[in-house]
């Protein structure tokens, strides 16, 4: 066996200890100041009604929400909830108005407006989602032009003798325009929010609260 | 044999051979050179093309009134309006006006393929680009079936037809055509070409534009 080169006086063990102790403290202090789980986020910033959200790719309204009769598609009265917005499109190019997203299936990159209308509470259920569109002089579109203020209407079919809620809440998102990755930098609006194994949890950017009020004649 | 064996042990030597002693100025000489490559690197990488140039149509440019010849198709915008109000068609296929609170900007062109029919795509149809960089898809506003998106592309006979454009007053001057050939969807062909058309409208052109926009233009015949 060969003998340590390094003289044979043994040194103090004193790593050991002192990284042990600052471990200890971090733990400590770790712990005394809440753990590793997240933070409570502060709560969306609450938007009264008609103010501008800026969600970075539009500039919206939230207007206002209505009980109300409207001719169907088939020229046929029928109740609706209707949500009255004002949207201008910021971006640089033309965007789609879209679909209201699924609970729970909301991607990061919705390609439409639509998209960045999170959550609604109380839920509407409705047999095929809300109706969504642009309307201008009574004529329906899809897009948003860029610089174009357009009024955006969701419309929610209500049955006959359903009772419509006195006020609904909405989560809205926002969106940024960056780079999809590494691979494919082509640049994308994309709704702020964590993106982690789970999936992807969008950001509420700001939380709207409209008054129903009771268009029925 | 034994004149050109070596002794052994001398060989290793043998090779290792002095280093030899750079001048001065070659040492000099070789620092710059090693510089000027590095800043010639740097210059040509800020020199690249943008990300998202390098995946996009091959542009032919032209103006309007003029011909734009591609190796695909020649198309060819004749004149551009504004109105305030234009034709569209309902589901019941009957012809209703359409207004709108900004302004119609009319793109009536004429187009012939060299061998091939083609179609226009609503995927990626021909856009209007502002000199702010904007981008514009023709209005939805307007049924299909008048415009431009109706019309068969074949070789050797020029069709003409016209796409409407909603858009700001204020995105009219220096406005240009961009004519996008149908591609597919999801492989997109990038040595398709595409032509930018320069619709001629400086500030004064536009501003006589906007100012004489016909408050109706019909895009229907009255006999049709």
């Amino acid at each position: 066996m060969m003998s340590s080169p390094r003289g044979s006086r043994r040194r103090r063990p004193v790593l050991v200890p002192v990284a042990s102790a600052v471990l200890a403290a971090g733990i400590g202090v770790t712990a005394v100041s809440g753990g590793f789980a997240q933070a409570a986020d502060d709560p969306p910033p609450k938007v009264a009604p008609g103010k501008m959200i800026d969600q970075g790719q539009f500039r919206t309204q939230f207007v206002k929400a209505a009980d109300t009769t409207q001719p169907g598609t088939f020229g046929d009265l029928k109740r609706y909830l209707v949500l009255t917005l004002k949207v201008t499109n910021l971006g640089d190019e033309t965007t789609g108005i879209g679909l209201l997203p699924e609970a729970g299936k909301i991607g990061s990159m919705p390609l439409n407006f639509a998209g960045s209308i999170l959550r609604m509470r109380p839920e509407i259920k409705t047999k095929y989602g809300p109706e969504v569109y642009g309307t201008d002089f009574g004529v329906k579109t899809g897009l948003l032009q860029p610089g174009v203020a357009t009024t955006v209407l969701v419309k929610f079919e209500l049955e006959p003798t359903a009772t419509a809620p006195t006020s609904v809440t909405l989560d809205v998102g926002s969106f940024v325009y960056e780079p999809l990755g590494l691979r494919d930098q082509t640049h994308y609006w994309q709704l702020v929010g964590d993106d982690d194994d789970d999936g992807f949890v969008p950001t509420v950017a700001a939380e709207v609260t409209l008054p129903v009020t009771r268009e029925r004649g | 044999m034994t004149m050109t064996r070596q002794e052994p042990g001398t060989t290793p030597r043998q090779a290792r051979r002095p280093v030899e002693r750079r001048s001065v100025v070659g040492r000099v000489a070789a620092m710059v050179a090693g510089i000027a490559l590095a800043a010639a690197a740097v210059w040509a990488q800020s020199n690249a093309m943008p990300y998202e140039q390098r995946g996009s149509f091959l542009t032919t440019k032209g103006e309007i009134g003029r011909p734009v010849e591609t190796n695909r198709y020649t198309v060819q915008v004749t004149s551009v309006t504004a109105a305030h109000m234009v034709d569209t068609r309902n589901f019941s296929s009957e012809t209703v006006k359409v207004a709108t609170r900004y302004l119609f900007l009319l793109v009536n062109l004429r187009a012939t393929t060299r061998s091939e029919p083609m179609q226009l795509s609503k995927l990626g149809p021909p856009e209007l680009l502002t000199a702010d960089g904007k981008r514009y898809k023709p209005t939805d506003k307007v049924d299909e079936s008048l415009t431009f998106f109706a019309k068969q592309v074949q070789p050797g006979l020029w069709s003409t037809g016209t796409l409407v454009y909603e858009v700001p007053a204020a995105a009219i001057p220096g406005v240009r055509f961009v004519f996008i050939p149908p591609v597919a969807a999801i492989v997109v062909d990038n040595s398709a070409p595409e032509a930018e058309i320069d619709l001629g409208l400086t500030s004064a052109d536009a501003a006589r534009l906007i100012s004489r926009a016909e408050a109706y233009h019909p895009l229907v015949t009255k006999t049709s």
